[in-house]
């Protein structure tokens, strides 16, 4: 149920800006600064920058929802990970690709200071400068922003809110006739 | 430890020694022959199978999905919505700006949709007569094609009680005095759970994948999944067969073993955005440009409203009360049905569009949260066209869907009414879906917020999950591409029976929609190929 990024690509709209994220992401992928390390272990689409990404954004987007217990939410966010690597794979290679492009731009120093104001690499990036960036593309009058952030929204809600562990904070008892029902 | 309820489509498929082809098994290229080829298994396809199978037609369906049966259902949001539906219920329009919730397995989108089962409006089916030359739909010859599909699948009025998200609906429009109804389901013994979408656990959702596929399988129809058609072959003005990938085990990539099915006859029944997606990567003829064009989507917004009472969003049938009260309206206005989806907690969280500490305040009241939607009435209007299919640079279909301002009226329009419903209802506060909404606790602030909404795309949240229109039947060659009866305008042999061939959209859910005339046209195709007369349903 993530949104598809836009599927003409996500760098072809006819907005403002749209002329200088295509230039800084064929930058990008052509100095070799976007990630093309060959996947490691069963990752199946994201790439080692991408996973670190989304690592230091999901405990902003889901703020007040995971544990808060640092080593807690640690395995709770690799555990997202390895779900939204599933889902991203389940969306088809049209919209993998989409992923990708955004990725590769929000991975790129020039690309992600300029569309995000967050300078730093995401994993020294401070909460507030996620949270900024996050109500930014949210908030943007700028489509392709509003876009982006329903993409990574939506990943990143079913990637918590499908695991059983979140179920308790929200209220959900989980199936009904689970023991007669669920082959497991 | 395995369900308690028998899995009854691989219980007979073992018993009745069913012929089915996984094509992830296969090492080497196959060519299959048959009376009639069917590519999809849903309303349409289904239907088609079963009455062709019954007339003695040795008939072979093919399935891109997967099959997944009763006890493959878990009840589990990531696992369904990954394996049973188009792209990963990542699917959207071109631009993104609405998601498309279409099924992807044996049995289509009958087996995860929600079980509400109308007959196609006869205000509808008059306007299909009237304004595009379409010939044996008049409500009256189609009410007997409805009333043996309602048999079939044990459609009726929900005898239960709604449970109080369908509930809330109903007492909101008791209140102001609006219309409301008990919607008819399609089911047999339903244990009132609220999963149909992620496939039902129990059998008990009366869909194409445990009645009119098991059927066709027991008179002997052979079903090929994990097996994409790419293209329809032509040869002059006949179609002579259809060529496939085999998908591997992960369902999507395929495994470079082709398949060639060859048939006098051949019938596409792919949906809409996948059936004209098949004619265009085919290059069918399409003199007049007519394929892909005017499909509809019923676009569908939504208002979420928190209560003092528990409602649990995410338990009981899913849709069982609806109102029409503005569906068929005397102005220019777009009509739309409300009714209320259910919302397990991915579901609930998707639609929200918040982060942060808004969403988790927001989802940590989902047992007290109720939904309401509208869907929009599109094709039916000057200023409302519906989208236009066209083939990505892989040859995938992607539906281009604009949405006029006639559209965003509308959907303005439904946020009014919704709003209006639920503090009728008795609704603490009520947020309309959108990323410049907020919760209001009364009704005049939440309508004067409306009226300020920024209706645009990725900011207003739009979605789908009826697709229809694309392939559109009628007489007049130059607005259509099937006849009255589905056939192609361009080849002899080649049929279309799904809801693509629909020339507007229902203005209704619509499964029963496709089975009235599903079940009309393949009766129709049964006497065409057997040179007999058609019989009266």
């Amino acid at each position: 149920m993530v949104s598809s990024m836009d599927r003409r690509s996500f760098l072809k709209l006819g907005v403002a800006s749209s002329a200088a994220l295509t230039g800084i992401s064929l930058t990008a992928t052509m100095t070799g600064c976007s990630d093309s390390t060959p996947l490691d272990g069963d990752w199946k689409v994201l790439r080692p920058s991408d996973r670190r990404f989304l690592a230091a954004v999901a405990p902003v987007m889901l703020k007040g929802a995971l544990p808060t217990d640092a080593n807690v939410q640690s395995q709770v966010v690799n555990t997202m990970l390895v779900q939204m690597d599933r889902t991203v794979f389940g969306l088809g290679p049209y919209n993998q690709k989409q992923l990708i492009d955004l990725f590769n731009l929000l991975n790129f120093s020039v690309s992600r200071g300029l569309t995000t104001g967050v300078w730093s690499a995401w994993e020294n990036a401070s909460e507030a400068d996620i949270e900024h960036f996050l109500t930014k593309w949210r908030d943007s009058s700028i489509g392709l922003f509003n876009l982006a952030y329903n993409g990574l929204n939506r990943l990143m809600c079913a990637a918590w809110f499908g695991q059983p562990d979140s179920w308790q904070t929200v209220g959900y008892p989980g199936p009904p006739f689970a023991d007669i029902l669920i082959t497991k | 430890m395995a369900s308690q309820v028998p899995d009854i489509f691989r219980e007979r498929a073992a018993a009745e020694q069913w012929r089915m082809v996984d094509c992830a098994t296969l090492n080497a290229p196959q060519t299959v022959e048959a009376d009639v080829i069917i590519v999809g298994t849903g309303a349409g396809g289904g239907v088609t199978a079963e009455v062709l199978s019954q007339a003695g037609l040795k008939v072979v369906m093919i399935e891109e999905g997967n099959l997944h049966t009763s006890s493959d259902f878990k009840m589990d949001e990531l696992d369904s919505y990954g394996k049973l539906y188009q792209e990963g219920a990542g699917r959207a329009t071109k631009d993104g700006a609405v998601n498309i919730f279409q099924g992807r397995t044996v049995g289509g989108t009958t087996a995860i949709n929600w079980t509400s089962s109308f007959r196609t409006p006869s205000q509808t089916l008059n306007v299909w007569g009237n304004d595009f030359a379409v010939k044996g739909f008049s409500p009256e010859e189609m009410a007997p094609y409805f009333e043996r599909m309602e048999q079939r699948l044990n459609i009726e009025k929900w005898a239960m009680a709604p449970n109080a998200n369908n509930d809330t609906l109903k007492r909101g429009c008791e209140q102001l005095g609006w219309s409301w109804a008990v919607i008819p389901r399609n089911v047999a013994g339903c244990w009132n759970l609220g999963y149909c979408g992620m496939g039902c656990p129990t059998n008990a959702k009366q869909s194409m994948l445990v009645t009119t596929v098991p059927e066709a399988l027991k008179n002997g129809a052979q079903l090929y999944y994990r097996c994409s058609a790419q293209q329809v072959n032509f040869d002059a003005h006949k179609a002579t067969s259809i060529t496939c990938q085999a998908l591997g085990v992960d369902g999507k990539t395929p495994t470079g073993v082709l398949l060639e099915f060859k048939a006098p006859h051949i019938v596409l029944s792919g949906g809409a955005i996948n059936t004209p997606g098949l004619l265009l990567r085919s290059n069918a003829a399409d003199p007049h440009g007519r394929i892909g064009k005017r499909t509809m989507i019923h676009p569908v917004n939504g208002s979420m409203a928190q209560f003092s009472d528990k409602i649990d969003p995410f338990y009981g049938a899913p849709q069982s009360i609806y109102s029409d009260h503005f569906q068929w309206v005397e102005s220019q206005d777009m009509g739309f049905k409300l009714e209320v989806p259910p919302m397990q907690p991915v579901m609930g969280s998707q639609i929200l569009g918040f982060h942060g500490l808004d969403l988790i305040d927001t989802m940590k009241q989902l047992p007290n949260l109720q939904g309401t939607i509208a869907l929009m009435r599109d094709g039916f209007h000057e200023e409302s066209q519906g989208g236009s299919v066209e083939l990505d640079h892989e040859g995938k279909p992607v539906l281009d869907y604009p949405i006029t301002e006639y559209l965003w009226k509308g959907l303005r329009k439904a946020h009014h009414v919704m709003a209006e419903i639920q503090f009728a209802a008795g609704a603490k506060k009520v947020f309309p879906i959108h990323h410049d909404g907020d919760y209001y606790t009364n009704l005049e602030d939440c309508k004067k917020a409306i009226d300020a909404l920024d209706m645009k795309e990725h900011r207003a949240r739009v979605m789908t999950a009826h697709l229809m229109g694309g392939c559109a039947m009628g007489e007049d060659e130059t607005q259509s591409v099937v006849n009255s009866q589905g056939r192609f305008h361009q080849a002899d042999n080649l049929y279309v029976i799904d809801g693509s061939v629909f020339p507007t959209s229902i203005g209704a859910n619509p499964q029963l929609s496709i089975y009235g005339m599903a079940l009309k046209q393949a009766s129709q195709l049964v006497a065409t190929i057997k040179g007999q007369p058609v019989t009266a349903a």
